[in-house]
């Protein structure tokens, strides 16, 4: 310890406890849950299983509806991500283009969306779903995860729409493209991080959704997270951690592919007003 | 020469104030036409009414004598250039060029012909690769210019292409435009607030004002004889005087300065501007007039000399 801290300096030093802490903090809790998931025997407060085996892994996907929430879920957080696409992008590009009146309040209005608690939001949705004969069916938990992502699926866009300039639109006109072609070969692949990065939350923010897919899906529509609550209440921690794992293993996959496009300007270019 | 392009009536009215109203104007074929004015006073917005982003409340254009001003742009013959974000950033040079040849359904083979020949035109042969992003601003200009060239537009429209770049590419620039559109024969209206850019590459210049036409005319017919006192003011340099009651005008290169012991003039300053002199001289109740003369001239003149001046062509206008 001593070689290494006059080896490195003193600052350099505190830089790597510093670093060492942190990757503790934040990949601890996950290698101990990975640790945990292919686990044999394990009693409690030990940090390492006794023995390792797959057997919760067998256990979780021979159970039938574990693994068909797994398929709803991904089939859910698709659905959700396109249909959102549809509606919002062309609301983005309206509130980028068009100035409006009352362009202010959709804005915010969309910023309140988030604002209300989440749970009061749902129950009202309920209320209305209820009449609308959507409790417990795919399209109800479709339009409440749409309700949840509506605002980044609005803002980022809008912001990406924003940084193309109109000459670049015009120009394209100019040359003979009519307004669809110009949308779909200008205007959106110079959007196309913000779109991406949006389309990224969407299908993550669907994927871990619980509390309105509770409340709405059950209970007919089972996703993985509300899976989870149950998983988590009725068996040992080591299933838990299996079914933790799959539920994260698309959101890995996904950070990894478009990671080149989850800058922090595509984000700020979003929440400039 | 022939007609190109023929603008009759036509009014296009953000607000009582703001826009352009009765515009006639006629472009012949192979002519370079300047719109020409200060800031606001409709030069884009007739520019782009031509070309097809403003829909205009009435009047008439005909380019090769079909109307064309209810068409969408994408069906107007005609190209466009503007200050500056003209290309698309996510597509190279050869990209953006072939994006209006590809819509034109152009064979590869045709199109990378054509491509080329553009892009000597304009020397910037070799950059097909670069992204716009690669590029200085004048050569993001001219590739723009070769972007709109490459579809054979019947009429080019450029709205201060190159207002954005230095003085210095600014001159090269409208060199290389003027040996452009005489090379490949073309038809253009050129906007620009800049009467001496106006003066150098123009065949024919129509000064506006507030959203009419105030002279129309080739470049030296304009600076000889403006019509009105804003056109003398707005092109070229000009004194406006006083002599025995009745105002005129005179440029300042019309003036001729004579030593004379207790002239009615003294000099205030002598500045050599390379090639010609200018001189600043002064009455007695402060009124300053602007001289230019020749170099081996200026050197018979100093500072605080007394002089009188010969107005060798003065010019009158209607109050
Ligand atoms: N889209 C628009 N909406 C409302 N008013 C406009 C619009 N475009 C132009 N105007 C107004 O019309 C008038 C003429 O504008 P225009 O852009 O044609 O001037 P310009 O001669 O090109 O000026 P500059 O040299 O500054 O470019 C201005 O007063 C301007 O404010
Ligand atoms: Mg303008």
């Amino acid at each position: 310890m001593k070689r290494l801290y006059y080896g490195l300096g003193k600052r350099k030093f505190l830089e790597w406890i510093l670093l060492a802490v942190f990757l503790l903090f934040f990949y601890g809790p996950l290698f101990h849950m990975l640790t945990l998931s292919f686990a044999g025997d394990y009693e409690y407060p030990d940090a390492v299983p006794h023995t390792f085996s797959l057997k919760w892994w067998d256990y979780i996907l021979s159970k039938g509806q574990m693994v068909e929430s797994i398929g709803t879920s991904l089939v859910l957080a698709i659905v959700v991500t396109v249909v959102s696409l549809l509606i919002c992008l062309p609301a983005a590009y309206a509130i980028a283009r068009y100035s409006f009146k009352g362009r202010g309040m959709v804005r915010l209005s969309f910023l309140l969306t988030n604002a209300f608690p989440k749970m009061g939001i749902y129950t009202a949705m309920a209320v209305i779903f209820y009449k609308l004969n959507l409790m417990g069916t795919f399209v109800g938990v479709v339009l409440v995860h749409i309700v949840n992502t509506m605002m980044f699926m609005v803002w980022i866009p809008s912001g990406a729409f924003r940084t193309v300039h109109i000459q670049q639109e015009e120009s394209a006109r100019d040359v003979g493209a009519s307004s669809m072609r110009v949308f779909f070969k200008i205007t959106m692949p110079m959007a196309w991080p913000g779109i991406v990065v949006a389309s990224l939350y969407t299908f993550l923010g669907s994927m871990e959704e619980a509390q309105g897919s509770l409340l709405i899906g059950l209970p007919n529509v089972h996703t993985m997270p509300s899976e989870l609550y149950g998983v988590i209440m009725s068996f040992p921690d080591t299933a838990g951690a299996v079914f933790a794992i799959i539920l994260l293993i698309p959101s890995i996959l996904l950070l990894i592919v478009f990671r080149k496009y989850l800058s922090a300007e595509a984000l700020s270019n979003g929440f400039k007003m | 020469m022939s007609e190109k392009l023929v603008i009759k009536g036509l009014t296009k009215k953000f607000s009582k104030t703001d826009g352009v109203e009765n515009i006639n104007l006629t472009v012949k074929e192979r002519e370079l036409l300047t719109l020409l004015g200060p800031s606001g006073c409709g030069k884009t917005t007739i520019l782009r009414a031509i070309g097809g982003f403003h829909k205009i409340d009435s009047g008439k254009i005909l380019l090769d004598g079909k109307e064309i001003q209810n068409l969408p742009p994408e069906k107007r013959p005609t190209g466009m250039v503007f200050q500056s974000y003209n290309l698309w950033p996510h597509m190279t040079v050869y990209e953006n060029m072939a994006f209006g040849l590809q819509i034109r359904k152009h064979s590869k083979a045709q199109m990378k012909e054509e491509i080329n020949e553009m892009l000597k035109l304009v020397r910037m042969d070799g950059s097909e690769k670069k992204y716009p992003g690669q590029l200085s601003g004048g050569q993001q200009q001219r590739i723009a210019i070769a972007r709109a060239l490459v579809l054979k537009p019947s009429l080019l429209l450029l709205d201060e292409p190159f207002s954005a770049l230095d003085a210095k590419i600014r001159g090269q620039m409208r060199e290389e435009l003027k040996r452009i559109q005489r090379e490949a024969g073309l038809t253009v209206i050129f906007v620009t607030h800049d009467q001496e850019e106006a003066m150098a590459i123009s065949d024919t210049i129509a000064v506006m004002r507030r959203g009419y036409m105030e002279q129309i005319g080739k470049p030296e017919e304009i600076y000889d004889n403006p019509k009105t006192r804003f056109v003398a003011e707005f092109i070229g340099e000009m004194n406006f005087l006083e002599e025995g009651g009745t105002s005129f005008a005179v440029r300042p290169e019309d003036i001729t300065l004579i030593k004379q012991e207790n002239g009615p003039y003294r000099i205030l300053q002598m500045m050599s501007l390379g090639h010609y002199t200018q001189a600043i001289v002064v009455d007695n109740k402060g009124n300053e007039v602007k001289v230019f003369m020749e170099k081996d001239e200026a050197r018979l003149f100093a500072a605080d000399d007394c002089v009188a001046c010969r107005f060798d062509r003065k010019q009158v206008f209607a109050a």
